[in-house]
């Protein structure tokens, strides 16, 4: 197997600190079966961590499938028990589709970008 | 829109198996003039159905996923067959969980999504049709 064909199949999750309870979370790839659990699991350390408003930063990612909607939820949800909230920013155009698919727009809004998103209030 | 059709070989191995789809997937839309929201309708769909058929169907040493992809000015079809074990019974009716459920909206999905998607065993073989209608104009 060429490295650069794993490469390709990697999602790069960074958790970027906007003050001591909020955090903007940049994904960079595809937001798939391949890597849901490892983004749901970052996205719950980053609660524990600490951080009650997350705002996943969708622009670097390519395409999402149900399985990488699921980490979204369980990121969601674990934002929602310590009181905050998980919102996503910068949502393309297949993602926005599987979204209204699924009517999860409902409770994974989607902002047009990273600032809006942190504008809003909880 | 052109009437194109092209074979491919998808790796039993998820990371290999994803990878190689996105990429026929790329390849084919390049040749077959699909307009852009009838791709990722179709695109999305094929994943759920493919990843379906990598996380329970086959196994190391099943052999790769054979993938069929067709275009046609009124339609976009793909036949997928592979040696995995038999599904009892693919849950194509499926609705969609409730909004905090994190599993179970895959081949729900597919089948919002696609005016046909066919599963059926033949032999050793399962056998899954997806068809997207083009709406013109």
């Amino acid at each position: 197997m060429a490295p650069e064909f794993v490469k390709g199949a990697l999602m790069e999750i960074t958790v970027n600190p906007v003050d001591e309870r909020t955090a903007v979370v940049q994904l960079r790839g595809r937001l798939d079966l391949l890597v849901a659990a490892e983004v749901k699991q970052r996205l719950v350390q980053a609660v524990n961590e600490g951080f009650r408003l997350l705002v996943v930063d969708m622009s670097e990612v390519s395409f999402v499938d149900s399985s990488g909607l699921g980490a979204l939820i369980g990121g969601l949800k674990a934002t929602r028990l310590a009181g905050g909230d998980l919102r996503l920013a910068s949502v393309g155009a297949q993602a926005q589709a599987i979204l209204e698919l699924t009517t999860l727009n409902r409770v994974l809004r989607p902002y047009p970008n990273v600032a809006e998103a942190l504008q809003a209030n909880l | 829109m052109n009437r194109i059709e092209r074979q491919y070989e998808l790796s039993v191995v998820p990371s290999e198996g994803i990878e190689q789809l996105h990429t026929a997937l790329a390849a084919f839309w390049n040749e077959a003039g699909v307009a852009p929201e009838a791709q990722i309708r179709f695109n999305t769909a094929i994943a759920e159905v493919v990843a379906n058929i990598l996380q329970y169907a086959v196994g190391p040493g099943d052999g790769p996923i054979q993938l069929r992809l067709r275009s046609t000015p009124a339609r976009i079809e793909a036949r997928l067959v592979d040696r995995g074990r038999a599904w009892e019974r693919p849950a194509l009716a499926t609705s969609l969980p409730e909004d905090w459920h994190e599993s179970g909206r895959g081949l729900a999905i597919a089948g919002a999504i696609l005016d046909t998607l066919q599963y059926r065993r033949f032999r050793n073989l399962n056998c899954w049709r997806l068809v997207l209608a083009v709406r013109q104009g």
